[in-house]
């Protein structure tokens, strides 16, 4: 999960209901320690102000291109 | 920073700053951590709203030269910022019907936290407090010869443990030092709850200095959520200017309070309002709802405040069980026996250990099993009643709407049976789970 620090109000709930303990504050906003970040969503759910999202933020932008290999680009 | 400490608090907010700066002003050597870098910044939404209701979890408290005053535990909290005095306390239907309380000394007295607790980082650091900014307290535990405290610093990561004889919890509603404690496992999980709110400048609104709570579904496009507006100050509020609007919407899980807020505002029944405001400042909550912990004691570990509690204690009930908790650690390293006296004063005092409170005070939100219309219907018939001498607690708010549509049954019995029956079903004999249409769930 990623925060966007714009829309993050710092509130600090996201800080204690998460499972891993992979949120902090750093700078008085939330941010998300993506080493112990399991993608469950609980801090998403629970954003009164919707400022956190899944690593892909806008999946309908994503054309893909069965040509192209990310490995050998 | 040092290893060892007499006592650590962790959690800067009412109930900690103040259990820190008594007990440092007795000669303790005192740790408070918190994971804000600027704490007395607050962007949790909160009511912030004195309320002067004679035994407000057993204490009164009201405002003397512009400090807050609490009776019954004999002390003073410095406040220098601005005070509202809210006259009334209206319920509002989307077809502008409303229940109005009211109150000549006021129903309840708006404040900024941020002074607030400004004023009390400033006492406790005075009083030789060892503040720890951007550190998260992650886990106490009992240990031989006193507790062993987990912290992580925000910034570096780190973890290190603290030492020390007594570790007090003040870290909140969604408390990190609870849930690693044997007394979690006795709650109950009741339900969850995200709030969002903004501060409005120059919102145009035919009820200023009022407690609003917007009732039905109509004010809201998912129909859950819950209004309300009070008028408050900001932080870096003078005397004599106008106070702001905090408006707040309350969802439960699975619906945005963000995006319910904006339809509110942009096109809501009452948009017309804020058709010139403009957002100074942006908060938002999350809150598990989970039962009181009835003994807020374990080893040398006690929890105050919020983070024992059933919804919230009030600032003012954090402040006041602060003060009581520091009292009973004082007495607690002397005699061995001082929890007690706590852990009784909190169940005598908070209204939420008393057998069915939890239920009166969900209830009183339970008009939400109504439609629309009939709330119009029901909110007319009192709409040109004031009641008087009200405050609004949500602990004796409910009981005067409750009384005050009972008033009605009379006219409401012949004119329309219909809601008569859904309401006296409503207010005799829902159950706590019904009155929120949610089924506890087992906790794993």
């Amino acid at each position: 999960m990623i925060v966007d620090r714009d829309i993050c109000v710092g509130c600090g709930a996201c800080i204690n209901l998460c499972p891993r303990l992979a949120i902090r504050f750093v700078d008085d906003k939330s941010y998300i320690d993506r080493l112990s970040c399991i993608e469950c969503g609980t801090c998403q759910a629970l954003c009164g102000v919707d400022a956190i999202y899944p690593e892909c933020r806008f999946p309908e932008v994503l054309v893909l291109n069965i040509a192209s290999d990310p490995y050998n680009p | 920073m040092k290893d060892k400490y007499d006592i650590v608090v962790i959690g800067a907010g009412p109930a900690g700053l103040v259990s820190a700066a008594t007990l440092a002003k007795e000669g303790q050597d005192v740790l408070l951590v918190d994971v804000k870098k600027e704490i007395p910044k607050v962007n949790r939404s909160c009511c912030t709203a004195l309320i002067s209701e004679p035994n407000t979890h057993g204490d009164t408290v009201t405002v003397q030269n512009n400090n807050i005053h609490f009776e019954k535990t004999d002390i003073t909290v410095r406040y220098t910022g601005q005070w509202v005095k809210l006259e009334k306390s209206i319920r509002l239907s989307p077809g502008e019907k409303k229940f109005t309380m009211a109150n000549e000394k006021g129903v309840a007295h708006p404040y900024s936290k941020d002074v607030l607790l400004k004023n009390l980082l400033e006492d406790a650091e005075e009083a030789g407090v060892d503040v720890l900014p951007e550190t998260a307290g992650l886990k106490a535990e009992n240990v031989k010869g006193g507790v062993k405290v987990v912290l992580r610093g925000c910034s570096s990561r780190s973890l290190k443990e603290v030492k020390c004889k007594v570790a007090i919890a003040a870290d909140g509603v969604n408390s990190q030092i609870v849930k690693g404690l044997e007394l979690y496992n006795k709650r109950k999980y009741i339900t969850s709850f995200h709030v969002a709110s903004y501060f409005l400048e120059g919102v145009e609104t035919p009820y200023p200095n009022s407690w609003i709570t917007f009732v039905g579904k109509g004010h809201t496009r998912d129909g859950k959520s819950q209004l309300y507006m009070l008028a408050k100050h900001l932080p870096t509020a003078k005397p004599g200017d106008e106070p702001i609007i905090d408006m707040m919407c309350g969802t439960p899980k699975g619906f945005s309070a963000k995006q319910g807020l904006d339809y509110f505002i942009k096109s809501g029944r009452f948009s017309h309002w804020f058709r010139k405001a403009k957002v100074v400042h942006t908060s938002s909550a999350a809150l598990n709802f989970y039962s009181p912990i009835m003994e807020p004691a374990e080893g040398n570990i006690l929890v105050v405040g919020d983070a024992a509690s059933f919804i919230e204690t009030y600032c003012q009930g954090a402040v006041m069980y602060g003060c009581h908790a520091a009292r009973a650690v004082l007495k607690h390293l002397e005699t061995g026996e001082g929890f007690k006296d706590y852990t009784d004063f909190w169940r005598k005092t908070f209204e939420y250990c008393w057998p069915g409170e939890m239920e009166k005070a969900s209830r009183g939100f339970g008009l939400h099993i109504l439609n629309d219309e009939e709330l119009d219907y029901i909110f007319g018939l009192t709409d040109g009643e004031i009641y008087e001498n009200c405050y609004i607690s949500e602990n004796s708010a409910p009981e005067v709407v409750k009384k005050g549509i009972l008033s009605h049954m009379d006219q409401m019995r012949k004119e329309r049976p219909d809601i008569a029956k859904k309401f006296e079903a409503l207010m005799g004999k829902a159950s706590l789970e019904e009155a929120l249409e949610f089924k506890p769930q087992e906790k794993k």
